[in-house]
């Protein structure tokens, strides 16, 4: 998922509360949240290399700022998207997908959503898809079937390959 | 290669009667039989949709990102299932160009395919060469041979590492 497409997201489902997410590409400084938690997500200009930077309260924690870099504008979503604390203050039911390496973290590079009336799988950067003939309750449900019917496509398994190696 | 410059060559080449793909530089109608794709431009960079059939895969919609124009072209030819599609008609034999990036990702960058006789080789959005040696027979030969011209030559190896740093997202 790309920026874009997350941030109409994050407008419609996203009640805030402890972060206000911006795009920095359309608002470079955020008005008015310096005491809270806040998110940016952009391009850098020595791209390709995207950012999520969060900042706190200063007596708050042992660190007021902190910067993640990605290879991948689509780790930048998911990687807030696969935040708890997102998560909690979103009404949107999603699961994100990741690689498991039994190391220190999981690798995403996906995330399967109920939008417009629809179930879309979007992985990697910039492809989505709309999953057809299925409905679901839950994004669990609907994260088991990817496992079980979708995750194994060869086309859909090549662009996991390509995105996930990056991220290694 | 530009968009209207891929669908000059399906028009005059992708020809027969159980043709089971249609391309379009728009957005693909919703009705239709078989695989329709559309490439188009995006209000901000380029898109390569796709409808199936419903009932032939598990998703009938699948649409795709890129900020070149060939990006959208290149992704489009080195797609399996199009190229099989393409070859089973008269389009004519071609083969995807591809550079390794920075991150280790393969970056479709162009197309080398023979029209009219003439070995065409397509790099980044708009440029276009001929391989006037005339010992280039084959697919293969042609590949081989443009190869070793980028690598010896600074104002091709400059467009294709511009356009594969640029269209890195894929």
């Amino acid at each position: 998922m790309l920026i874009k497409e997350f941030m109409p997201i994050v407008k419609q489902f996203y009640s805030g509360g402890a972060h206000c997410i911006y795009d920095h590409a359309v608002s470079p400084e955020p008005a008015g949240h310096a005491q809270t938690g806040l998110y940016k997500v952009y391009e850098d200009d020595n791209s390709p290399s995207f950012l999520v930077d969060q900042s706190w309260d200063m007596d708050r924690n042992n660190y007021a700022h902190y910067t993640d870099h990605y290879r991948h504008e689509g780790s930048t979503v998911y990687r807030i998207l696969g935040d708890s604390s997102f998560k909690k203050r979103c009404s949107l039911y999603y699961e994100v997908l990741y690689v498991d390496d039994n190391w220190i973290h999981s690798r995403y590079y996906g995330v399967i959503a109920k939008l417009d009336g629809q179930w879309r799988l979007y992985i990697g950067d910039s492809h989505m898809f709309v999953l057809d003939n299925v409905d679901f309750k839950t994004a669990e449900e609907a994260k088991e079937y990817y496992d079980t019917c979708i995750k194994n496509d060869p086309f859909i398994q090549g662009i996991i390959e390509d995105f996930d190696k990056d991220m290694k | 290669m530009r968009i209207h410059e891929l669908m000059k060559l399906i028009d005059k080449y992708y020809a027969g009667i159980d043709k089971k793909l249609t391309v379009c530089n728009d957005k693909p109608g919703v009705d239709g039989e078989g695989r329709r794709v559309g490439l188009y431009a995006d209000n901000d960079g380029f898109r390569v949709d796709e409808y199936t059939e419903p009932g032939s895969s598990w998703y009938s919609f699948h649409t795709c990102h890129f900020c070149r124009e060939g990006g959208a072209v290149y992704y489009f030819l080195n797609r399996s299932v199009y190229k099989e599609e393409l070859h089973k008609h008269s389009f004519p034999e071609y083969e995807v160009l591809c550079r390794t990036n920075d991150h280790g990702l393969k970056i479709p960058y162009g197309v080398v395919m023979s029209l009219e006789g003439v070995w065409n080789v397509y790099i980044g959005d708009e440029t276009l060469l001929y391989i006037k040696d005339t010992s280039v027979k084959t697919l293969r030969d042609a590949v081989d041979y443009f190869d070793s011209v980028v690598d010896g030559n600074e104002a091709i190896k400059l467009i294709v590492k511009r356009f594969v740093r640029d269209n890195g997202q894929i």
